[in-house]
């Protein structure tokens, strides 16, 4: 038994820096919004779900899914699944997506959910995010506490919304609200690779 | 070529030869800043035997002919049509490891095992030192 204390303790390190698994608990953060104000998963505790995203300005995968995040918001919100995006890229790496360009970007395109920085990536390692755009749904149990239901992208369609036949958020959303499991629950997609504030 | 095609040329196995395939776009920056790397590569044919094929993921094949008109390449370049409808398992069979972000950069060996290189080369030496690790 010790012995296997110990081996789980030098593995440690390498679970908090894995994926985030389904049916995980969601690691909470406080990150600064485009509006000035922390937010935190704890802030919400009236919502069925969360929508997470990991975002940002520059990328072109990130752009073209950009309208689609705002219809997710605008979907759901009311139903108990409202968006929060987190952009996790190094302001230093990519200054298209320092604090003062997120801000634009928020208002120009009219927000209607929080935008948090996240320069350090800390939140974005916990959830072993990879990429951009990359949706991490979010679902509250009977405890209160927020777990991992699906994670992957948004639909099976980067370039155009009106091509893509699988939805992959909004159907994982009507199998929750059915009290069943997302299915897939995890789907993978060509994105941007996050700029890690500092070299692996 | 589409997906599915290039998959059959992906997973042949009728080849000795060592092949590298990286996955990019010209939106990409960290894929358009290591393209140099892979070119000396394909220059220098006295120093190594391993084949270089440029996977493009771009959104449509006229940005890319774009991007080489500015910027042509030695190496073979591919072009996938239909990577932005593809059946998601696509990305899997390329490396399992793989979530899609790119660069990516695959080795195929002459036993056929596959490397991965899941994010951008810092310079040439870091891609040789790569590839000697990944040929012994």
């Amino acid at each position: 038994m010790r012995k296997l204390t110990l081996f789980l303790v030098a593995l440690l390190p390498l679970m908090l820096s894995a994926q985030l698994s389904i049916g995980d608990e969601a690691p909470d953060f406080n990150l600064i919004n485009v509006d000035g104000d922390s937010v935190s998963l704890a802030d919400m505790p009236e919502t069925e779900g969360i929508i997470l995203v990991f975002t940002c300005n520059h990328c072109p995968v990130a752009k073209l899914y950009e309208q689609r995040i705002i219809e997710l918001d605008a979907a759901y919100a009311d139903e108990g699944y409202p968006v929060v995006a987190i952009n996790p890229n190094s302001p230093r790496k990519k200054p298209l997506d320092n604090y003062p360009n997120m801000q634009k970007r928020a208002e120009e395109k009219g927000y209607t959910f929080p935008y948090l920085a996240d320069p350090t990536g800390e939140t974005a390692k916990a959830y072993g995010a990879t990429r951009t755009p990359e949706i991490y749904l979010l679902e509250r149990d009977d405890e209160g506490k927020l777990f991992l239901a699906y994670t992957g992208a948004i639909d099976n369609n980067s370039a155009s919304a009106e091509d893509a036949d699988a939805h992959y958020v909004a159907e994982a959303i009507a199998n929750l609200k059915k009290g069943k499991a997302a299915d897939p629950n995890f789907t993978k997609a060509i994105g941007c690779t996050i700029k890690w504030a500092s070299t692996k | 070529m589409s997906v599915e095609e290039f998959l059959v040329e992906y997973q042949a196995t009728d080849s000795d030869q060592p092949i590298l395939y990286n996955f990019w776009a010209s939106w990409c920056g960290p894929c358009v800043k290591e393209l140099p790397y892979f070119e000396s590569l394909s220059n220098d044919e006295d120093e190594t035997e391993i084949k270089v094929v440029l996977v493009s993921l771009d959104f449509g094949e006229e940005r890319l002919l774009k991007f080489l008109e500015k910027q042509p390449l030695q190496s073979e370049v591919i072009f996938l049509t239909d990577w932005s409808g593809a059946d998601e398992a696509w990305i899997s069979t390329v490396h399992p490891d793989w979530s899609g972000a790119i660069p990516i950069t695959t080795l195929k060996s002459k036993n056929s095992s596959r490397a991965a290189r899941l994010d951008a080369f810092e310079n040439e030496a870091d891609l040789l030192g790569w590839l000697e690790e990944h040929t012994k």
